[in-house]
């Protein structure tokens, strides 16, 4: 069984990505689950260290760093059969949580029974992704402005959205906000919303709110629980293509990636991923 | 027949939800339970319960297993158990269903075959013996 791990510095503060290098290191060592470890650095990009993963015969491969590490060793990985897994070395990743992979010591405790799972990856143009993106009022997107998460809220722009389905029919809606999801790291109890196991994505759309309502549902928006707001649609779906209006602001994990139009479809079953007991799934 | 519990299990448990504000153009398919509340211009089809809620408005065939209409459908509607027409039902179409019921206030122009209709003998008369 070998373990290929690419650490990535990018968006790790300079301390701390070496005290977890360290620590990573010595905890593998006591778990005897040693393996290569290659470091990113502007001459040696993520394609080229997952490319090497593969000529040198490596069956699991582990990213260390950021959500954004992983979501470039996803789109790096082409076919190749690897088994995935995905060590965060800032607190507070939505993969960490999504997976049940937080701190260190759990994580590798966790690689070292692999406990692996079958998950859906999905596919946005030409990147891939393992959770979910949001338009116009997201959770991350309100998270990062902290105390004026609700002002913003309240002066949220509607946006006429139209989308195709599945390649069979035309939703057009007038939304504040929506969310199309694979996984997430928030779980609402008995909701069948976000089951990275079953093939197929939600899109969940909230409908333009008075003030009243905003504040009634607060909670659930930053939360990204759009199914708990009176009024919200929700559709389950393999393909999603976002057709008006253009030039919308797409987000992963609050990280502008694209742009309207654009297609999202679900590849079922795509990742082998080694995950934790805590995972949200 | 029990309607109360018919009626939590549709609205509780929805795989899908079309809110009021949502224009739909094309076949809608799902495999789960699905609630409408908006406006659907296509065939609707599931394979399990729907719930049309009172701002639907649906222009075309709807099939599913079984259904509480409560909005407005203009189609035929097939349905393998139970068709409930709650008191704000306006359907024009025909209906095909395993049972069926009416609530007062509905309205309802079109046909109505129920499931196994096609098999009715009438009871054959006693004849005497001479």
């Amino acid at each position: 069984m070998s373990y290929y791990y690419i650490l990535d510095p990018h968006n790790v503060p300079p301390k701390d990505f070496e005290r977890n290098q360290i620590e990573l290191q010595t905890l593998l060592t006591e778990s005897k689950i040693t393996g290569e470890m290659a470091r990113v650095t502007p001459l040696r990009i993520i394609p080229e260290l997952v490319e090497n993963a593969a000529s040198r015969g490596a069956k699991t491969l582990i990213a260390c760093g950021t959500d954004e590490t992983f979501h470039q060793v996803l789109a790096a990985l082409k076919d190749r059969d690897f088994t995935l897994a995905f060590i965060p070395f800032v607190p507070g990743t939505q993969l960490g949580k999504i997976l049940g992979m937080t701190d260190l010591a759990t994580c590798v405790k966790t690689l070292a029974s692999r406990r692996t799972e079958k998950m859906d990856a999905v596919r946005l143009n030409n990147t891939f992704f393992l959770s979910y993106l949001e338009l116009g009022i997201g959770s991350q997107t309100n998270k990062q402005t902290g105390a004026f998460a609700l002002m913003k809220l309240f002066n949220a722009a509607p946006i006429e959205l139209k989308l195709r389905i599945d390649n069979a029919y035309n939703v057009s809606s007038k939304v504040m906000g929506g969310l199309l999801i694979n996984t997430r790291g928030t779980t609402a109890s008995n909701s069948p919303v976000g089951n990275p196991q079953d093939g197929f994505l939600d899109l969940l759309l909230i409908e333009e709110l008075n003030k009243f309502s905003v504040l009634r549902y607060k909670k659930e928006i930053l939360a990204g629980n759009y199914e708990k707001i009176s009024g919200s649609t929700a559709i389950r779906c393999k393909k999603v293509e976002f057709l008006e209006p253009a030039n919308l602001r797409i987000y992963i994990d609050g990280r502008e990636v694209a742009h309207t139009p654009s297609t999202v479809e679900v590849l079922a079953g795509k990742l082998k991923m080694i995950v934790g007991k805590d995972r949200t799934f | 027949m029990d309607k109360k519990p018919l009626q939590e299990n549709y609205s509780n448990t929805p795989e899908s939800i079309v809110g009021p504000s949502v224009k739909i153009e094309g076949d809608l398919k799902s495999n789960g339970n699905l609630r409408i509340d908006g406006l659907v211009s296509g065939k609707v089809n599931t394979s399990q319960n729907l719930y049309v809620g009172e701002s639907a408005n649906i222009s075309a065939d709807v099939n599913a297993e079984n259904a509480i209409i409560n909005g407005t459908v203009q189609g035929n509607i097939k349905v393998g158990g139970t068709l409930v027409l709650g008191r704000t039902a306006k359907v024009s179409g025909d209906l095909n269903c395993g049972s069926l019921q009416v609530e007062q206030g509905a309205i309802f122009n079109g046909k109505c075959q129920m499931k196994g209709g096609g098999t009715y003998e009438p009871v054959p008369e006693k004849t005497e013996r001479k």
